[in-house]
């Protein structure tokens, strides 16, 4: 899978693309709008981390050439820009996805293999961990041969895990996920503790291995021991 | 008091004085001349009675008309002839009248004679004069309030216009401050005055709100790199506890930062921007959407939730009506204790919320105030959720009504 991140905050910039290359993305670099157009110009890619507030002129300009060519690269739009005009412009013209800055990787991790499974619709439509299976068009989960049955919250807890696997996820990120702009009033992260002590019940029930390890004082892990 | 209102008191009690002391002077000046004329009938009523008594050597009969009477006595001694006015009776009762006393001395005797004339005519045109006067006075005095009234008015119009313009203005809308000019001098000078003032103030107002607006936007993207390297950080193996602790603990604060940052770049954004209000709305189900995307959270406050719901479309922005219920909710949830219960109800026209919580009524005046938290809630709001509610309605065109029942708080949306 090959990733363009355009993305002008040096930092932010080599934040991400670490981040990518763990998990085991190809990822390219821009960091200005004439470079991020050469690039989108000569290759294709998977999905493209688009920044709206580029040196050189406006990520939406991006946007038009990419539609304009009629380029099927994904793309999700990270933006310190909230404004609702902008996502709604950013969709219309073509972007998959709309991330605020600041957010939290794993959540980057989830959109981007969500727009990456959508746009290659031949490819597999599972997300897998050892025995664990999740067949995200069915919504269905199967522990080898049997399907383990799991609320919403469950299901989408167990899939952010399986996609950030073998990484610490914080509680900040998990209640960010799982109740987006209403997160703060889970503040007391009882609520996600419920949520995962549920999970990792019915997967011991079903005969998995505790995979799914508390990290003390940041959050939960997903991971072979 | 209005400024005409002042102006006319002052004005028409001072003419009525002037008017009233004109009258006063009219009528005994009229009653003078009259009187006069009286008089000067009466002497040659006189005149005649003397050439009468020379020519015919005798005293003339007494007579008695109903205009004229004449009567005479012999007195012992001469006086000064003089008028006076009496009472006298006649066969309508009791009239003034003016009477000419003079002696006439004939044949060596003095004689006493008295001339009355009843004063009725006059006291007749008298009145009318009066009533005249008094009528016009009343004439001249209600055209010179009318008169003054219509025209203070038109002068005052644009001083009138400015109140207006200025009651309406807020420093918030888009549109400048921009007063007329006008042909009097003097509004035309304060509507300049006040346009600069506005100008100025809106100029000010501007920069502190973009100020707002653009620090917050700013951060954004240094707390993006916070945010990224403190899960890098979190990956880094052989994390003791003591050290996994406080990257929890910035994690949180990184966190609060996040959602206080996005709190404060909405609420400029509302205070900023015009929205469209073309989305047609089934509010009971996005009610219910967000009630069942908050299950979680009511279940595990271990609240009860009742909820009545007329199915009704409501045409407005969608974005800002979703943060909107979605904050009130929040709320209700968040202030309220175990056991307790929220209740929604919805009509055509308002939206009510209310939870039972242990707080105290909000007070008045920090109830929509930036930053208000109430000391003892113990939770960790931002406390600008209640000023977001109050931007999104009054974009919405919304009326947001508070009030505070046995430990009841209830929040009530007029659409």
């Amino acid at each position: 899978m090959k990733l363009l991140l355009i993305e002008d905050d040096a930092e932010l910039r080599e934040r991400i693309e670490a981040f990518l290359l763990a998990q085991n993305y190809l990822c390219e670099t821009a960091s200005d709008f004439q470079s991020a157009r050469l690039k989108i110009e000569d290759y294709d890619y998977d999905c493209i981390i688009l920044d709206l507030t580029l040196p050189g002129g406006d990520g939406l300009q991006l946007l038009r050439l990419l539609k304009e060519d009629a380029k099927e690269d994904g793309v999700i739009i990270i933006s310190a820009r909230a404004d609702l005009d902008d996502r709604i412009a950013g969709i219309s013209l073509g972007a998959d996805d709309y991330l605020t800055k600041p957010f939290h990787l794993s959540e980057l991790a989830v959109r981007i293999a969500a727009i990456i499974r959508r746009k290659k619709l031949h490819g597999s439509e599972k997300v897998c961990f050892e025995e664990i299976e999740i067949d995200i068009s069915a919504q269905r989960v199967l522990v080898g041969e049997t399907e383990l049955v799991l609320t919403r919250k469950e299901y989408e807890l167990l899939l952010y895990f399986l996609i950030n696997k073998n990484r610490v996820i914080s509680k900040n990120a998990i209640a960010a996920h799982l109740w987006g702009d209403e997160m703060d009033i889970a503040e007391n992260y009882d609520f996600i503790y419920t949520h995962v002590k549920n999970l990792r019940k019915k997967l011991e029930a079903i005969g998995t291995p505790n995979y799914l390890q508390s990290v003390y004082g940041m959050g939960y892990k997903f991971s072979l021991k | 008091m209005k400024l005409f209102a002042r102006y006319t008191r002052l004005n028409l009690s001072a003419m009525l004085v002037a008017f009233l002391l004109g009258m006063i002077a009219l009528f005994f000046s009229f009653r003078y001349i009259l009187i006069h004329q009286v008089d000067e009938g009466l002497e040659t009523e006189r005149d005649e009675i003397v050439a009468y008594i020379q020519q015919h050597q005798k005293l003339p009969p007494p007579s008695s008309f109903s205009d004229l009477q004449i009567v005479y006595q012999e007195v012992n001694s001469t006086f000064a002839a003089s008028f006076r006015t009496v009472q006298m009776v006649d066969s309508d009762g009791i009239e003034p009248a003016r009477q000419f006393e003079f002696p006439i001395t004939f044949l060596g005797k003095i004689f006493q004679f008295r001339i009355n004339t009843p004063l009725e005519g006059t006291d007749t045109l008298l009145r009318i004069i009066a009533l005249v006067t008094l009528g016009m006075l009343l004439l001249v005095l209600l055209s010179i309030y009318w008169v003054n009234h219509r025209i203070v008015r038109s002068l005052l119009k644009p001083f009138y216009q400015t109140t207006k313009a200025l009651s309406q203005y807020s420093l918030a809308q888009a549109t400048p401050l921009l007063l007329p000019e006008t042909s009097v001098q003097e509004f035309s000078m304060l509507n300049e005055t006040l346009n600069a003032m506005a100008a100025r103030s809106a100029k000010d107002f501007e920069a502190i709100r973009s100020f707002t607006a653009q620090a917050a936007h700013e951060m954004q993207t240094p707390l993006a790199v916070l945010s990224a390297r403190l899960e890098a950080l979190m990956q880094m193996p052989e994390l003791n506890e003591a050290t996994a602790k406080q990257i929890g603990g910035i994690d949180q604060s990184v966190a609060k930062l996040t959602r206080l940052f996005s709190a404060l770049l909405l609420l400029t954004k509302i205070e900023n921007q015009q929205f469209l209000l073309s989305d047609e709305l089934s509010v009971a189900e996005l009610l219910e959407n967000k009630t069942s995307e908050l299950q979680d959270l009511i279940d595990g406050g271990n609240i009860s939730l009742e909820s009545v719901l007329e199915r009704i479309a409501l045409q407005t922005n969608k974005h800002l009506f979703e943060i909107l219920i979605g904050n009130l909710l929040s709320n209700a949830i968040r202030y309220n204790y175990s056991g307790g219960t929220i209740s929604i109800s919805l009509s055509a026209r308002n939206l009510s919320i209310a939870n039972t919580s242990n707080l105290p009524e909000i007070p008045k005046e920090s109830l929509f105030q930036q930053f208000f938290r109430n000391p003892d809630s113990g939770k960790e709001g931002n406390g600008l959720g209640l000023s977001i509610v109050a931007q999104i309605c009054k974009a919405l065109g919304f009326r947001i009504v508070y009030h505070f029942k046995n430990g009841v708080q209830i929040f009530e949306v007029w659409f």
